[in-house]
Formats: C-alpha cells, structure tokens, sequence
C-alpha cells in the first residue's frame, strides 16, 4: 500500500515537471481534462509495468529455488517415532536430492518418499534391500521363517524403531521411482549434530 | 581482458541456468510435448506419436478413470509408461482374462491406480505388475498433435 502511494507521487511529481516544460513552451493550449487523462495513463502504466515486473521475478527466484530443492537438497523436518533413536520426533535434518537422479541410493541409507498409501503425504525410513536382495519378511518371533525377493525396480523400507513403524512389512516394497531423497545430516536437535547413525538392527540386513 | 572474459562466461552460465530452471517449473508444472513409442495404446496413441501432457491434474490430484497418464514404470524407474487409468483406489478390477471360467476380482488398495493399455494382447500393464502408487504418475496425455513422427523425420532426412 505504501509502495503504492509513493508510487503515485512520484507519477505526480514526473507529471507535474513535464506540465511545467510543456505549459512554458505552449502556453493555454492543454486543456484540464487532457492533464487529468495523461497523468491517470501514466500512472496507471507505471504502476502496472512495476507489477509486471514484480511477479516476473517472484516467478524466476521461485523457479531456481524449486530447482535447487528439487535438484541439489534441502532441509526437511521429520515427524514421528518411527525412526528413533537415530531421528526423534520433530527432528531438522538436510536431504540431499543427487543420489535418487543417479541412482546411488544403497543399502542403509535413509530416505524420503512419497508414502504409496498416501501420496500428499512423505515418509521417511531406511533402506534395507534393494532389488534382488532377500528379505526376512516376518517377526524374529515366528518358528517358521518367511522371506521374499525384493522385485527389480522396487526397495525396501523399513524404520529403524521395529515396533513403531509402518513400512515395507506393511505395505510391501515400493518402487525406486517414489524415493524423493536421502538424509545424511541431522541440525537440529544440536546435541545430536552431525552425520547420521548406521542402522540399530544390523541383523535386519538381507545376506543374513 | 582476462576479467572480461570470466564475467561475460559467468554471465552466460548465469542466464543458462535461470533459463533452464524457469523451463524445468514449466515442464514440470504445466506440460510439455511428449513422444510415445511403443504399441501397447494402439489404436488411441500409435508408435512414434507425439502428443501434449499436461501435469496440473496431477498436483491436484484431478487424475480420472479413462484418462491416458504418463508414470514412472514400477520395474524400471529410467523409463516411463503410458497407459490409460482403468481403476482407482478402492474399485473392482476384474484381473483374469475374458476366456477363463472363474471371474476373480482385486481392490485397488489406497493411494494407488490399476493401468491398462488400450491394446490388451500387447500390453504389459497392472495385469503383469499390479497396482501402482498414484505418487508415480508423472502427468496426463489429453491431445495428440503429430501423427507418426518418425515418418515426418524420414521425409525430411530422405529430402
């Protein structure tokens, strides 16, 4: 609104040194009305190039910084218990995107995806196997073991808190092409600052 | 003359990659042009067909039964898939051939979609590799613009 208003006076004041040029030159030639009409039009236009302009860079800067979130990383806050201890509730972490688009995801890595049950929401848990891999698919409990082969083009999560978690062993593998990044470091809380934990459950990995 | 160089090759790196970044949004946000290959759509979309896809429907989640959508492919997460939306989430799909004598049926489970090409003997689709996520649909395909693309590109290197 402020902007709005000196950008008023300023037309006013552009329009005002121009009348006084041109009613020295001709004197009683412009009529009140044109004066009223010519400074309306410059205003109107100075006004509406500058909003132009305004959005025009909204749009750019939105752009490039989409595309270094989408490309390069950025920070995420996690939510949830699914994989303490290694990231607790409300936890900030920094996600990097480059892993996904060269395919460098691997086995322990923790990733970001798009939940397959709900795709407005993200998760976030571990990768435990990758295609091919052999999995353990039921509870250390059970007498008879079951395991399954992880399909091509498909990984498998699982949190790294087993009894809180909803991942792979619910849903079953997701494939890569939901995976949207990979969290490497943790900021905040402080005193847990730095890079990220190997997996709690080492015996969870599939060559067992 | 050293300097000028460098800030004139910044300059130009720095334009590329603002140009770059605005067409990437653009691509992915709104649409772009898309070349099809493959006969699993016939005889909606041919070989080497090149239509537009728009990705508004996708964000705001606007992806209907019968829309044609481009998806990531479940087995091979370098290529994409372009088949039409049979099911969503929750509805009956019938996932036996016509011919068998016992009709078995399957829910589509939550977030997910059942694809089917328009060419069923020749299609490998959610009847081969199940449901897939709705997280892994790319965009929607509503308008064809050339015809056998490849037969434009052989006219014109045979001219």
């Amino acid at each position: 609104m402020l902007y709005l208003c000196i950008e008023i006076l300023t037309a006013i004041k552009r329009n005002n040194v121009q009348m006084h040029a041109t009613t020295f030159r001709n004197l009683g030639n412009i009529m009140p009305g044109q004066w009223w009409q010519s400074l309306h039009r410059t205003m109107l236009r100075g006004v509406l190039g500058k909003t132009f302009r305004l959005v025009g860079y909204t749009i750019q800067y939105g752009c490039i910084a989409h595309c270094a979130f989408e490309y390069v990383g950025g920070v995420v806050m996690c939510s949830g218990p699914s994989m303490e201890p290694t990231i607790q509730n409300s936890d900030v972490v920094f996600a990097e995107n480059l892993s996904r688009h060269f395919y460098g995801i691997q086995r322990g890595d923790i990733v970001i995806a798009k939940s397959p049950s709900d795709p407005k929401s993200n998760i976030c848990k571990r990768v435990i196997g990758l295609e091919g891999d052999k999995i353990l698919t039921n509870s250390p409990s059970d007498f008879f073991k079951s395991h399954s082969y992880v399909p091509t083009g498909h990984v498998w999560l699982e949190g790294d808190n087993l009894q809180n978690s909803t991942d792979s062993r619910y849903y079953g593998p997701i494939p890569y092409g939901l995976i949207r990044g990979r969290i490497f470091f943790k900021i905040w809380p402080l005193s847990d600052f730095g890079f990220l934990r190997d997996s709690p459950n080492g015996h969870r990995f599939s060559d067992d | 003359m050293l300097r000028g160089v460098l800030g004139k090759t910044f300059r130009l790196v720095g334009y590329t990659i603002q140009y770059g970044c605005i067409a990437h949004c653009a691509f992915e946000y709104v649409g772009g042009v898309v070349m099809c290959s493959g006969p699993s759509m016939e005889p909606t979309i041919q070989n080497s067909d090149v239509v537009f896809a728009e990705n508004l429907s996708r964000h705001f989640y606007g992806i209907q039964r019968g829309d044609i959508v481009i998806a990531k492919s479940p087995s091979d997460p370098k290529s994409n898939i372009c088949k039409r939306v049979i099911g969503l989430e929750g509805d009956k799909i019938l996932t036996n051939s016509p011919s068998d004598f016992f009709k078995s049926h399957s829910y589509v489970p939550t977030g997910h979609v059942w694809l089917e090409g328009d060419n069923l003997q020749n299609s490998t689709d959610s009847r081969y590799y199940g449901p897939i996520p709705y997280g892994l649909i790319r965009g929607r395909i509503f308008f064809k613009i050339l015809k056998r693309f490849s037969k434009v590109l052989i006219w014109l290197s045979e001219a």
